[in-house]
């Protein structure tokens, strides 16, 4: 028999929600634009409690938590390719609920992915800190992220190659990156002004050309690059362009880190950018308690 | 064959029990007799007895009339009351989801049909009874696992978009009170 949820007074209402995981929530609010609107109405204290949304992005599929403040991690909703098995099953809506999973065409994806982001930001705001984790894939498989809103932290590990272009849409449909990291190898390059570039904080571990083009391109503020090689005249064009004020006016702090140091040349970029050594005779400044 | 002298069994409940007892009359004139201990878990009957100065001597001679709660749910709710009369204050409401597991004889206790549910809910709601309306709400709550949005929609009673606006244009073409 049916229990009429829409009939109770508003309170109870709260209180039925009060109990329920986000997982639920989350189904609830797709039954109807009335529930989505009054589980937002209800939940809005109870969803100040999440510190932040993280998508983890797998081979296969994609997984949303929700992490409380007190670093608890609450699951909220999955997305896996339809098997022969489960295919036999599938609700026209497409959304069948096992671990409150959304099933996906195995060759597709794009929509499904970009349906949840778009109702997890409606449901749970725009302000929250949303991020992204691409967590040990081995297949690199850009089409569940490329189209993902609202990003602004990012963590990604990957064990191959992966091509730039589904990251270039990645980063220009989430531009605000505030810290970006991980070991990453991508095929191609970003475009001199990518959104990529501007992130506030990169720290990246990389055998590829990206510190490279790092080296030349960034607006941001920090940068922590770890890498095979760059170039001397990477190093030497940043340092001329940020003293003469034609580049990198946001830049606070940077370091590169070598995994060969026999390929690097400290004396050639001293000289070409007239670095001089303060150790001698360098300012001594006292501070008067 | 010895007889063993009768001893009168005192059990911990009662030698607990304040001897305070008040009388309440359901809107179907049932009347339920109710402990003082277990009358205040809920915040409306409590502030009525107050308000109406009812006292250890008046009470049984002033059955406090409930109009908006029938006999079957008032025996359901004096049962709760009594089970849980001594139990410790909750912790202060949080912002967090209300994690708790129901005790299996209310479990029991709820084990009743989604329209007796329903009112049980609604009148608990009216006396204010917190714990009573968490376990209901428990019930109601873990109807949604492993749910479709689909099955929600038929278990909830939710209609969908368009059913919705279907109802929002005969409402808004009906006439209003003037005709």
């Amino acid at each position: 028999m049916v229990i009429k949820l829409p009939r109770f007074p508003y309170l109870v209402q709260k209180a039925i929600f009060g109990v329920m995981d986000h997982e639920d929530l989350f189904f609830i609010s797709l039954c109807s634009k009335k529930m989505k609107n009054l589980v937002k109405s209800v939940q809005k204290v109870s969803f100040n409690s999440i510190e932040y949304i993280v998508y983890k992005i797998m081979d296969d599929g994609m997984r949303v938590d929700a992490v409380g403040k007190d670093y608890v991690e609450k699951f909220i909703i999955s997305m896996y390719p339809k098997t022969h098995q489960q295919m036999s099953g599938i609700e026209s809506n497409e959304i069948k609920q096992m671990e409150a999973v959304v099933l996906y065409d195995p060759l597709q994806g794009e929509k499904e992915a970009e349906f949840i982001n778009n109702h997890i930001l409606d449901l749970f705001g725009s302000d929250k800190e949303y991020r992204l984790e691409t967590l040990y894939l081995v297949t690199v498989n850009t089409r569940f992220l490329k189209k993902l809103k609202n990003i602004t932290i990012t963590e990604f590990n990957l064990y191959d190659t992966s091509h730039v272009e589904g990251w270039e849409e990645y980063f220009s449909a989430s531009p605000n990156q505030t810290f970006l990291t991980g070991e990453i190898s991508l095929s191609g390059k970003f475009e001199d002004d990518s959104k990529f570039y501007q992130t506030d904080t990169i720290e990246i571990f990389e055998d590829t050309s990206i510190s490279s083009e790092i080296l030349k391109n960034f607006e941001g503020q920090k940068a922590y690059l770890s890498c095979e090689k760059v170039d001397n005249s990477d190093i030497i064009q940043l340092m001329k362009r940020w003293k003469s004020n034609e580049a990198f006016q946001n830049l606070e702090y940077l370091t590169v880190k070598f995994q060969n140091n026999d390929l690097f040349d400290a004396n050639e970029i001293k000289n070409a950018c007239e670095v001089k050594l303060t150790s001698k005779n360098a300012p001594v400044y006292q501070v008067d308690n | 064959m010895s007889v063993e002298p009768e001893v009168p069994i005192v059990q911990v409940e009662e030698v607990r029990e304040n001897p305070v007892l008040y009388k309440i009359i359901s809107s179907d004139n049932h009347v339920f007799t109710i402990s003082e201990h277990a009358v205040k878990l809920s915040k409306t009957l409590w502030d009525l007895i107050t308000n109406l100065g009812l006292t250890a001597e008046n009470a049984l001679d002033n059955p406090i009339p409930v109009e908006n709660v029938n006999g079957k749910n008032m025996e359901t709710i004096v049962q709760f009351c009594e089970r849980h009369k001594y139990d410790e204050e909750e912790p202060e409401y949080t912002n967090y989801i209300r994690e708790f597991v129901l005790p299996e004889w209310d479990r029991q206790l709820l084990s009743i049909d989604n329209e007796e549910l329903f009112q049980l809910i609604l009148a608990t709601n009216y006396l204010d009874i917190q714990k009573l309306m968490d376990y209901c709400c428990r019930v109601i709550g873990d109807m949604a696992k492993d749910k479709t949005p689909e099955e929600l929609r038929i278990i909830y009673g939710i209609p969908t978009d368009a059913e919705d606006d279907a109802l929002e244009r005969s409402a808004s073409d009906s006439p209003g009170p003037s005709g």
